[in-house]
């Protein structure tokens, strides 16, 4: 009893000692999402011949602290044709990817596209900020005020991301 | 930690738990701890009646044990037996059922701080630091063992702060960011003559024929999603090729807006 009560303020130092880094292990998991960028968009691409596509959608790109993140972009494209004719295919795809810093760059490689139900747009159609799984994208990331960011490149902004920090905010920049 | 000088012949120091005379005729005789504590108590309450639990308290129960009240009487007679040695006696009264004091033609003085005394100081800090004389009616003092305790709790507290510190910038500085790379960019308002609040990225060629061809190219193939008169900021974009256009298009200024933007492109092939 006498020893148990000797022992009782070294039990509660160590735990106390402990205790942060608990918290800051689960706190800080590199499982948690860091940042998220949400993005809505409109491309006009006309062509030689007069044709157009215009494509509207929405992406949004979700960042884990363990270099992991996950992607999704839905929308759709329009196709108008020669002859008046319209053509319309809906996108909707969830992307995996892996990022990590290389220099001033942000390197992202696609690892795994998946198309959703109601996906109608074919695979050889080109589709925005979309690259081919395997293949290395380095992008600069710009900040443009305290809570806006963008991904671009050559000093150039594309792609405006108002996104959410959530718990680890402190840390980023 | 401090020593005393009782009656000008006997030195008390209660780091050492030790009691001697002061001229090192009589061989020192050391106290328990627990009895140097009580004897301090009582040397620092300046003649004033300390009770049984006050010694209580300050002998043990501050220092996490609890022993019974007959341990006060054991360390009063072993203080009694170790002044008795060193050759003076009854200088602890009891008072009945109350507690012990001091007696009160006793005169104490308070050596100092053995831990800030300067090399060579025989009487460890000097007689002229503090002169405790007893005078019946003096408050009783703060014992010095509260102002070190005080001192390990803030180290302690310094500790756990730092720990928890570093325990979280630990954790942090684990994980990968994206923005760990990010560069500043601020946009450059470019004088136009409608209601748009119009800018332009740095480096972007900002001649008027080319930001007229990029406000042109907006008015003439304007979003087909969202109108674009509600949205008041444009901020154009370059690329490599001439017949690319880039806009963000937003309704509050970028630098404060927090949703409300798009990103609009146009690929002109037919220029």
């Amino acid at each position: 009893m006498a020893v148990a009560k000797s022992n009782a303020p070294g039990v509660m130092y160590i735990a106390l000692m402990v205790l942060p880094w608990l918290i800051a292990t689960w706190l800080y998991s590199a499982d948690r999402v860091v940042w998220e960028c949400h993005l809505d968009f409109e491309m006009l691409v006309i062509s030689s011949d007069q044709t157009a596509e215009r494509t509207l959608g929405s992406y949004s790109q979700f960042f884990y602290g363990s270099n992991l993140g996950f992607a999704r972009i839905s929308g759709r494209k329009v196709l108008d044709l020669k002859n008046d004719q319209v053509e319309v295919h809906n996108f909707h795809r969830f992307i995996d990817f892996k990022y990590v810093q290389a220099g001033p760059y942000l390197k992202n490689k696609v690892t795994k596209v998946t198309r959703l139900h109601g996906d109608t747009l074919n695979e050889d159609q080109e589709l925005a900020f979309m690259s081919v799984p395997g293949e290395d994208v380095y992008l600069q990331v710009l900040k443009l005020g305290p809570n806006t960011y963008s991904f671009g490149r050559l000093g150039m902004p594309r792609q405006i991301c108002q996104g959410r920090q959530g718990w680890l905010m402190p840390r980023l920049r | 930690m401090a020593r005393y000088l009782i009656a000008g012949v006997m030195l008390f120091d209660d780091e050492l738990y030790e009691v001697s005379g002061a001229d090192d005729l009589v061989q020192s005789v050391v106290l328990g701890a627990a009895a140097s504590r009580c004897f301090s108590t009582l040397l620092e309450a300046h003649g004033a009646i300390v009770t049984k639990k006050e010694l209580l308290h300050a002998g043990w129960e501050r220092y996490g044990q609890q022993v019974s009240a007959n341990s006060v009487n054991q360390s009063i007679a072993q203080i009694r037996r170790c002044l008795s040695t060193v050759g003076h006696c009854d200088y602890v009264v009891t008072v009945p059922r109350i507690g012990y004091k001091i007696s009160d033609a006793l005169s104490i003085e308070k050596l100092g701080d053995c831990a800030q005394a300067a090399p060579g100081d025989a009487l460890c800090g000097g007689r002229d630091i503090a002169s405790l004389s007893v005078m019946p009616g003096d408050q009783v003092a703060v014992p010095a063992g509260n102002k070190y305790s005080r001192r390990k709790f803030l180290l302690l507290a310094g500790l756990l702060l730092f720990n928890t510190c570093l325990a979280f910038g630990w954790q942090t500085m684990r994980l990968s960011s994206p923005l760990s790379s990010a560069i500043q960019l601020s946009y450059l308002p470019v004088p136009v003559d409608h209601d748009l609040h119009v800018f332009s990225a740095p480096g972007l060629n900002t001649s008027p024929e080319r930001v007229n061809a990029h406000l042109l190219k907006l008015k003439g193939k304007p979003p087909a999603f969202t109108s674009l008169a509600s949205y008041g900021y444009v901020y154009m974009n370059g690329a490599l090729r001439d017949d690319v256009y880039g806009y963000f298009l937003c309704r509050e200024p970028i630098e404060v807006s927090v949703s409300g933007c798009i990103s609009y492109f146009v690929v002109d092939g037919s220029e």
